[in-house]
């Protein structure tokens, strides 16, 4: 949705750039349009201002204008920032997957609610358990794993540092088949969109002759 | 790091990914779409920009209207109000501006994130990518595994890489043929959604 808004808002800002540039541009080089002021007079005379303020519409117009774009400059702004983390999932069903292991989830890790029917669990909790799950697998050298918040549920985002002789197919199976399948079944989740991006390390150095 | 799926329709895929897409159950790599970035930092920057016009504007207006506008806002009043907007600093003014607004265009409209290669889906709701880096020091490695080889710099595209060799104590052919039947295997491993064809070019140590 972000994607989308920032593209739509840069588009029209980008028009508009474009349409009052040129029209400078034009009034700079005196084709501007005579519709409204001849090319040889400022864009608005003192007369005129004066007789615009005397209008009891205008001081609205003045102030509402700029307060409702600044307004929805400093919403775009703060759009740009902030993952927006889940804190906590309810667990559905606890009697499944719910025990000692790589998952980790067991009793007392990361809980932020148990009560009797209904138990929560951390967002860093269960990305935590995820980090410690893939660990296991062959070829990971660092892991970072978050869970956020999209329209549809929470996202996983995976960042997995890989050592350059991994086979990434073995990997991502092991992710597929092993991990996620822990974590959903751990908060009782029946799908969990996964974002994974590999990367390696620096490289390795090059050969050297003895 | 945020990704989204490309709202546009998937190129045409080569062979290779076509006959990769139908030997397992991972998805097929002519489905998949490049990843859009969000343009979290323009629209960051144009936000503020916006904003600081805007914020400019009201405070002067308030300003005005309680009769306490600063100097520098009744200068630039007077300024529009007296200033004949006809000269060459306007005309570059305005063209600066169509071009900020060209660009502002141009990333609305492109994708963007050109370092990330998106890998074939293994299913269950994946979306993996892999950014042309590791891709390239996955061949690196592969390259530096065998005999003869002392460094390999890799360049990586969407569609090609292409890999420049040193070696030495090796004849030219054979190790030719054995990189590329190596190179392709491990770029066809890599379940990259476009399987990037290899260009190797080999340089003798003592040709340097």
């Amino acid at each position: 949705m972000r994607t989308v808004t920032n593209r739509i808002l840069l588009f029209l800002v980008g028009l508009g750039l474009i349409g009052g540039g040129l029209g400078l541009a034009a009034r700079g080089r005196g084709w501007y349009p005579d519709l409204v002021h001849t090319a040889d007079k400022p864009f608005i005379t003192t007369s005129q201002a004066e007789r615009l303020t005397d209008h009891g519409w205008w001081w609205w117009v003045a102030f509402g204008a700029p307060g409702l774009l600044l307004l929805l400059a400093l919403w775009w702004l703060i759009a740009q920032f902030g993952r927006r983390p889940v804190r906590s999932l309810r667990v559905r069903d606890t009697t499944a997957g719910a025990g000692d292991g790589p998952s980790g989830l067991g009793t007392g890790f990361g809980m932020v609610g148990d009560e009797a029917d209904t138990l929560t669990v951390t967002g860093n909790a269960l990305a935590d358990a995820i980090e410690d799950d893939l660990s296991y697998v062959d070829g990971i050298e660092h892991i970072s794993a978050h869970l956020v918040r999209r329209r549809h549920g929470p996202t996983l985002r995976v960042l997995v540092r890989a050592e350059p002789g991994a086979e990434p197919r073995a990997l991502l199976s092991a992710v597929r088949d092993r991990v996620l399948p822990n974590a959903r079944e751990a908060v009782g989740l029946s799908t969990l969109p996964t974002v994974l991006t590999l990367r390696t390390s620096r490289g390795l150095p090059k050969r050297h002759l003895d | 790091m945020s990704l989204e799926a490309a709202p546009e329709a998937p190129s045409g895929a080569s062979p290779a990914e076509t006959s990769a897409g139908t030997t397992d159950d991972w998805g097929d790599g002519a489905k998949v779409r490049r990843a859009w970035s969000p343009r979290g930092f323009p629209a960051g920057l144009v936000a503020l920009l916006v904003g600081g016009v805007a914020g400019t504007a009201l405070y002067i207006g308030v300003t005005a209207r309680i009769d306490r506008a600063p100097r520098w806002s009744r200068d630039l009043l007077e300024r529009a109000q007296t200033h004949v907007w006809r000269d060459d600093a306007t005309i570059i003014a305005g063209l600066i501006a169509a071009v900020l607004g060209l660009w502002l265009i141009l990333l609305a409209l492109t994708p963007g994130r050109r370092s990330l290669l998106r890998l074939r889906s293994p299913g269950d709701a994946m979306t993996v990518y892999m950014t042309r880096r590791t891709a390239a020091s996955f061949l690196r490695h592969t390259a530096l595994a065998s005999s003869g080889v002392l460094d390999a710099r890799v360049r990586m595209g969407r569609r090609k890489a292409v890999l420049r060799v040193d070696y030495h104590f090796r004849d030219p052919d054979d190790l030719h043929d054995e990189l590329i039947e190596r190179l392709e295997e491990r770029a066809n491993a890599l379940t990259l959604a476009r399987v990037p064809r290899v260009d190797l070019r080999l340089q003798p140590v003592s040709g340097r």
